[in-house]
């Protein structure tokens, strides 16, 4: 009979149970083969029968052996959670023995570190998670309870499956008082209490605003003050997650970011553990993220050039770290030019290029969240970002089975088709606009917003051509039906600036836009579309329209008749006096090109001149004349000047009188004279 | 200009003009005078690509026309500082600009007459701008974009701005300690010469 046999035997006979247990648990230490061997034959589940709270000494050792099994062992740790282990060990947390209390803590942090979702056991069994919390919140509770039940709870919180069956009020305030009363030199004990706030303060804005009310921040920028590194990440960690939910005053939190925050960044960063400086980047990138003013101090404190010198060690092959890293460059570039200009002249926009053709969907998404960051600037779609190869895994992105890889492609995308990227063509090459289009029809919400965003940018300065090509290939339909449909602002919005880049057109000198056919076919489609969008409780839905009507009017006679027939200029009058002074600007612009004196006109109306005066005429009825008026002491400079040009455009003095010689042939000629 | 714009106290807010918007064009000439007092003038062409007021932010493309030894068009892509008082104040301080050198080029903008004054006490960083007609802008050209860079000119210098907020009007004195002074910039808003204002837009994601 082999030893394991022979002391599993033992066991079973009560055969010298101490002595046996702890046999076991000295022949299992720092001997891998023999601990599997154990565990196969079940002797988890026995050991943990065998427990009696009456034999302290029998007990200990018993937990001390479950222990070393579990230890790293998904196998062992397995037996403890199932089969009612957990319960029992549970139960041995309140006993008066402290070293047993040690020793059971000690034994479920090590078998619930040990396997894959620590969580499932306790979403398959409430109760047990009652019971945590309730030794968690115990006023009795030791340090091995509160550090084990911590454990538990932290890991429980980040989801919302245990919402309802935790009071965590009662749990936050059992941490408050512990902080409150502890003194800041045994600041380590604290951990407990900070780790499960830090969770709370994660995901539940009541909690930051009980930290707020209880005067803990003060506590907090104390403990980030001190000299325990444990202490002081989870106290950062914190103030970040009240700034996440603009629960502090902007100029108080940049200052202790900027002291206290970005420099504990800066050292982790700088550290030689690879694990300090993983979880360095990850709170740079929540830190960063709140605001520019944040990245801004992250380039002031050079965190920028600490991801670069991490970037240098980290290849894609490494695809947490490089994720975590890519992420952090996300972050940080997201508002701040200088921050770009820096990865740009690194070797760290290489991992960004590289990350887009991971075959690891966590990757791709950071490199391409990375790639998004980068693009936010004319200067770096002009020039570093003009490199062809990003088109391609941009491309296959746009396809990819996960939607997050999608949405983030598609977001990038959108500023990669802008006018002057050089990459704009190669994506309409590559054929990017039939998947755009399919896109903009996407079930999935997310997608169809990013999609039209695309094309909206697309269509900026765009010529006739691609207008033309993207309403034949599109319709007319599908674009009034975003904007009517007026459930969702944030589409109505994309849809009008969609409608505005459409019906912009320009004219530098001798060049002459020609009126698309699509304009003159939905005509009356178009004007209600505006009429409704105007009275939108969207202000960037109004502001967007606003625009469609100036650009719709210009150089056609039957557009302003068309608006001024509607109950667009009722509308207008109204947001004349708008509080918001970019509305009034925007109505005063529509008003002037209403009343703009055309020399000519696009369809050939006769009689322009009989046309604008009845226009002119009908605006003046309805109290143009006096609100612009008005509007020459309006407190905003542009209003006042753009008002008095309305003005006398409406009384018919023209800016320009004299018809042929141009302006600039007017200068060129007093300066050669 | 109203005589409260320079009262000081009033806090400087960003500067907002849907003139200087992304998509808004501009054309008009620069001229410089020859040693033998020969004037060359071409044809410039603005086009803005980027304007943010809260940066204090805008650039753009400018495209030179019947550019003396050049067949085909010159563009540059240009980034611009506006004058605030918040991100940036009259004073230069870089690009080889010293504050005599901004004084004497401001001075040439009528519009900065009543600015003057309160330029030589501290250099009028105090005065709210937003109020005003104008908004006063520096433009540096950062680069060729169709032209290699030893192409025989130079941007090596940059442009003091001065644009009438109502009327687009804008003028600009070029800057460059190795080139001809005062070499001017004279442009007006295409959409006001068309047929009315046309304002497209776009987003960054």
């Amino acid at each position: 009979m082999d030893e394991a046999t022979l002391q599993c035997s033992n066991l079973e006979n009560g055969t010298n149970i101490k002595e046996t247990v702890k046999r076991i648990k000295n022949l299992c230490v720092g001997h891998p083969a023999e601990k599997k061997e154990y565990i196969q034959k079940g002797i988890v589940a026995a050991l943990l029968k065998l427990i009696d709270p009456t034999d302290a000494e029998l007990t200990w050792q018993i937990c001390g052996t479950i222990g070393i099994l579990a230890n790293k062992n998904l196998a062992g740790a397995q037996q403890v959670v199932s089969n009612s282990g957990l319960s029992t060990l549970l139960s041995l947390l309140s006993c008066n023995q402290e070293r047993i209390v040690k020793q059971a803590s000690q034994c479920i942090l090590v078998a619930l570190q040990s396997i894959d979702d620590p969580v499932q056991v306790f979403r398959e069994n409430m109760q047990l998670l009652e019971t945590v919390s309730g030794l968690f919140c115990s006023s009795l509770a030791s340090t091995s309870v509160t550090e084990c039940t911590s454990f538990v709870l932290t890991r429980c919180l980040e989801t919302v499956d245990f919402d309802t069956v935790v009071d965590w009020s009662r749990v936050s305030t059992v941490c408050i008082n512990n902080i409150k009363s502890s003194t800041l030199r045994d600041s380590t004990n604290l951990v407990p209490y900070l780790t499960v706030l830090k969770t709370l303060t994660t995901r539940l804005r009541e909690v930051g605003i009980q930290l707020i009310d209880y005067n803990i921040v003060e506590i907090l920028v104390e403990l980030m003050k001190g000299v325990e590194m444990t202490v002081k990440i989870l106290a950062c960690k914190i103030y970040a997650n009240l700034m996440h939910f603009n629960l502090l005053q902007e100029d108080q939190a940049s200052k202790v970011t900027a002291v206290l925050i970005m420099p504990l960044l800066h050292r982790m960063l700088s550290k030689n553990e690879r694990n300090v400086q993983l979880e360095g980047c990850k709170m740079l990138s929540e830190v960063a993220s709140i605001g520019e003013i944040y990245q801004r101090q992250a380039f002031d404190c050079n965190l920028v050039h600490d991801l670069i010198e991490l970037g240098r060690y980290i290849s894609v092959a490494d695809v947490e770290a490089a994720s975590i890293l890519l992420q952090a460059v996300a972050a940080v570039c997201s508002l701040v030019e200088d921050c770009r200009r820096l990865i740009f002249e690194s070797r760290l926009f290489a991992l960004v290029v590289s990350s887009l053709d991971a075959s690891h969907s966590e990757l791709k998404i950071a490199g391409l969240s990375a790639l998004r960051s980068l693009s936010r600037s004319v200067r770096n779609l002009r020039t570093s970002l003009a490199e062809a190869s990003l088109m391609e895994p941009l491309l296959k992105s746009l396809s990819d089975e996960n939607k997050q890889v999608q949405v983030q492609a598609l977001s990038t995308i959108c500023n990669l088709v802008l006018y002057f990227s050089p990459l704009k063509n190669l994506f309409l090459e590559s054929n990017g606009l039939t998947t755009l289009l399919n896109l903009c029809h996407s079930n999935d919400k997310s997608l169809k917003y990013y999609a039209i965003w695309a094309l909206k940018n697309l269509l900026f300065l765009s010529g006739s051509k691609m207008k033309k090509r993207i309403i034949d290939e599109f319709g007319m339909d599908y674009i009034f039906c975003l904007i009517e449909k007026g459930e969702d602002y944030s589409l109505q919005e994309q849809g009008m600036n969609l409608l505005r880049n459409l019906t912009c057109t320009f004219s530098i000198e001798s060049e002459q836009e020609i009126v698309l056919d699509f304009i003159e076919e939905h005509c009356y489609r178009l004007v209600l579309c505006i009429q409704d969008s105007l009275q939108s409780p969207s202000m960037e839905v109004v502001l967007q329209s606003l625009y469609v009507v100036c650009n719709f009017v210009v150089g056609n006679e039957r557009h302003k008749q068309a608006i001024c027939n509607s109950k667009v200029p009722k509308l207008l009058l109204h947001f004349l006096t708008d509080s918001n002074y970019q509305i009034r600007i925007a109505a005063i612009w529509c008003v002037i090109n209403l009343v703009w004196k055309e020399t000519n006109d696009i369809c050939d109306v006769p009689n322009l001149s009989d046309c604008r005066k009845a226009r002119i005429a009908s605006l003046i009825e309805m109290g143009f004349e006096e609100t612009l008026e008005r509007l020459l002491t309006d407190s905003n400079v542009e209003v006042r000047g753009r008002a008095e040009t309305a003005l006398q455009l409406l009384r018919d003095r023209t800016l320009l009188e004299s018809a042929g010689e141009n302006e600039f042939e007017q200068i060129s000629r007093s300066i050669l004279l | 200009m109203p005589a409260t714009s320079l009262r000081q106290g009033c806090s400087p807010k960003p500067i907002f003009c849907s003139l200087l918007q992304a998509g808004q064009r501009f054309q008009g000439i620069q001229n410089s005078w020859k040693l033998v007092k020969d004037l060359d003038y071409w044809t410039v062409h603005v086009e803005i690509q980027d304007y943010i007021p809260e940066k204090g932010y805008i650039c753009g493309t400018m495209e030179a026309i019947d550019v003396p030894r050049f067949d085909y068009p010159v563009i540059t892509f240009w980034e611009g500082q506006i004058v605030d008082n918040i991100h940036y104040g009259f004073r230069t301080g870089c690009w080889e600009a010293t504050e005599e050198d901004d004084l004497r080029h401001w001075s040439q903008f009528s519009a900065f007459r009543a600015l003057e004054r309160v330029f030589e006490i501290d250099r009028a960083r105090q005065v709210a701008l937003h109020p005003l007609e104008y908004v006063f802008m520096r433009w540096k050209e950062r680069y060729f974009v169709n032209v290699p860079h030893n192409c025989g000119l130079t941007i090596a210098g940059f442009y003091y701005v001065c644009m009438n907020r109502i009327t687009g009007e804008t003028q600009g004195y070029y800057f460059d300690p190795d080139s001809l002074p005062f070499q001017k910039l004279q442009l007006s808003p295409c959409c006001l010469r068309g047929q009315g204002f046309t304002c497209p837009w776009y987003a960054f994601q």
